[in-house]
């Protein structure tokens, strides 16, 4: 589903992403972990079209994200790290505009909206300005706007970020469930406890590369650590750092 | 390009702009209230002042000697002046008198005067105050009031001496005959034409401006750029719709502003100025033409403005942006509504935005026009709207314009 081989981004001079390789396949959940900078929120943007690689390829349910990026952008969800809602629009009426934008319409159109407020618990707040909402709120619109078009490819920035206990546990469900229906889920954190309860594999990115991937018992014996946040400090802040820590 | 996603995007920026109220306040609000009020206020205060004024009667003060008693009898008697005698006084206390207020002017005879009823120069001397309006009317209704006086004594002496008045009258005017076929559609025209250049040039800027921003930097400072950059939307589908609703919210001002302002001019200022009459004498060809004119400018408006917009890096900086366009706009504006009713411009100024625009409008409300400016106009405002669009798209498509934060 997501195939990414050798891909680079630079900005002037400066190489944010070095030569990724990724590989998620249907109903596999992969974490990109890293370090704040490390280049993960650049990686995201390759893949979903809005950052133009400057070198590799990378192709989305066989869709080439340089070639055909309207294509690409038909069969992903993307969740940024921000749900970047329209405040004074409803609910409803953010998810009517995104359905629209994915050429979906009339009864089809307002049935999904209905169905996906339902299992958000959101339908009583369906005719209510996103603006008045709470961040939790808001990242359930924002997730229902990622499978509004039932794409067959997820790909989310962060998704628990700044949300408490009850919000990011709904998350961590949602990104369960998509897996089981057989959903492709890239999604980048770094919250350790997280991606050990939800990952398929991890990929760990520090200064623009890939440091290790596998299952997570295959990055934790690569880094020679017992838990997958001691194999992230090991591996993205230096053996060092993960004696310090020990200490 | 897919009209379904052009009609889904225009309608959300339609939906959020008719939901903010700065917007509202930009597009009904100023068009239809603020600029009409300021339009009406000044003359309409300045007319009520100047009638309050007249009633006030000016105080003139005969002080140093006798005044000629013929002289005295007709200041005595004439509206709008009361007549003050006191010929004991000086000149000092007189200029302390007018210092204080107590009165608008002051007349005395002069030393070198030598009038007789039948010959000589009746000399006067007047003192007032340029500072005070009301002493300033007052010389001027003094002045009015001796050339009368003065005329009936020149006609006297050459009476008594069996001479025509013709004599000391060698040319006069006897009637003017205005050839202007319609003077109260004329004046109409040209008080438009002074007006409505600037204030439709305005509205073209302001009256779309928080659509412009919302739609660009605001989405930028939102986060929701990114997530619309992700759908599935061709770059070209999401310019112009959101160039779309920009003209329409700018349209919709612009037109507001020339119909109020006509109406304003045309129909509220004569009746609420004591006998003025104004009529507006344009074609319905030239309505209509006049309307096209603007749309295009609109459109050149909204797509410099959208590019602005996405340029920016957060609202405020885009509102600095937009207020350099402001500016931009309201110096041709304001050359061609105060400085140039009656001048004529060389044929290349005629391609030169925003100023093609506002020579057009004025003459065809002066009636002036030609189909030549018309069309040289037209064109580079289709071109340059154009171009415009093109950059905005240009910016949609750039990575580091629209990541740039």
């Amino acid at each position: 589903m997501i195939h990414a081989t050798g891909l680079e981004k630079r900005f002037g001079t400066k190489v944010v992403v070095k030569g990724i390789d990724l590989r998620v396949e249907p109903g596999e959940v992969v974490g990109l972990l890293g370090p704040n900078g490390a280049g993960k929120t650049t990686t995201l943007r390759m893949l979903s079209t809005t950052l133009l690689p400057t070198a590799g390829k990378a192709t989305i349910a066989g869709y080439d994200v340089v070639r055909e990026p309207e294509k690409v952008r038909t069969s992903i969800g993307v969740l940024p790290t921000d749900p970047g809602l329209y405040g004074r629009l409803t609910a409803a009426e953010n998810l009517r505009f995104y359905g629209k934008l994915n050429g979906m319409h009339g009864s089809q159109l307002e049935k999904r909206i209905d169905e996906l407020l339902e299992q958000f618990g959101l339908k009583e707040v369906k005719n209510e300005r996103t603006d008045t909402f709470s961040k939790g709120m808001k990242q359930k619109v924002a997730l229902a706007r990622c499978i509004l078009h039932d794409p067959p490819v997820l790909i989310l920035d962060e998704p628990t970020a700044g949300l408490d206990v009850l919000a990011s546990r709904g998350v961590i469900h949602f990104i369960s469930e998509a897996r089981r229906q057989g959903r492709a889920i890239l999604f980048s954190s770094h919250y350790m406890l997280e991606a050990e309860r939800v990952c398929d594999k991890v990929a760990i990115i520090g200064d623009g590369r890939i440091l290790a991937s596998g299952s997570i018992d295959k990055v934790c014996r690569q880094a020679n650590a017992s838990t997958l946040e001691d194999a992230f400090i090991a591996l993205a802040y230096g053996e060092s750092a993960a004696a310090g820590v020990a200490q | 390009m897919n009209r379904e996603h052009i009609r889904a995007i225009w309608r959300k920026e339609m939906l959020e702009t008719l939901r903010d109220k700065r917007t509202l306040y930009m597009m009904v609000l100023l068009p239809l209230v603020i600029m009409p009020l300021l339009v009406l206020a000044g003359p309409v205060m300045m007319e009520r002042q100047f009638r309050q004024s007249a009633e006030i009667p000016a105080k003139v003060l005969w002080i140093g000697s006798e005044a000629p008693a013929d002289l005295a009898a007709m200041f005595a008697g004439v509206d709008g002046i009361e007549w003050l005698l006191d010929p004991g006084l000086t000149e000092a206390e007189a200029r302390e008198r007018l210092a204080n207020g107590d009165i608008d002017a002051a007349i005395a005879l002069a030393d070198s005067s030598s009038y007789a009823m039948d010959e000589g120069t009746l000399e006067l001397e007047v003192i007032f105050d340029a500072s005070r309006s009301g002493s300033t009317r007052a010389v001027s209704r003094v002045e009015a009031l001796l050339q009368v006086w003065s005329e009936r004594i020149t006609a006297e002496r050459l009476a008594a001496r069996g001479l025509p008045g013709s004599l000391v009258e060698p040319v006069r005017i006897v009637a003017f005959h205005d050839i202007t076929p319609d003077p109260d559609g004329f004046l109409g025209g040209m008080l438009l034409a002074s007006l409505l250049p600037l204030f439709g040039a305005l509205g073209a800027v302001a009256g779309g401006m928080y659509t412009a921003l919302d739609a660009g930097a605001g989405e930028k400072e939102r986060n929701s750029l990114e997530s619309l950059m992700m759908a599935p939307v061709s770059r070209t589908s999401l310019v112009l719709g959101k160039f779309a609703a920009i003209w329409t919210v700018t349209f919709a001002a612009v037109a507001l502003m020339i119909l109020s302002m006509t109406v304003s001019v045309i129909y509220l200022l004569p009746r609420l100025m004591s006998d003025a009459e104004l009529a507006l004498r344009i074609t319905l060809f030239d309505a209509l033409a006049l309307f096209v004119l603007m749309g295009l400018f609109v459109a050149l408006s909204s797509a410099v403005q959208l590019s602005m917009s996405v340029y920016a890096r957060s609202f405020r900086e885009g509102q600095a942006y937009m207020t350099v366009l402001t500016f931009a706009v309201m110096l041709p504006g304001m050359y061609v509504s105060f400085g140039g009713l009656e001048s004529s411009y060389a044929l290349w100024t005629y391609a030169v935005p925003v100023l093609n625009v506002l020579l057009v409008f004025q003459e065809t409300l002066t009636a002036t026009g030609s189909a030549l400016h018309w069309i040289i106009t037209l064109v580079s405002l289709a071109v340059s709207a154009a171009a415009a669009l093109g950059l905005a798209l240009y910016c949609f498509k750039k990575e580091n314009v629209v990541f740039r934060a």
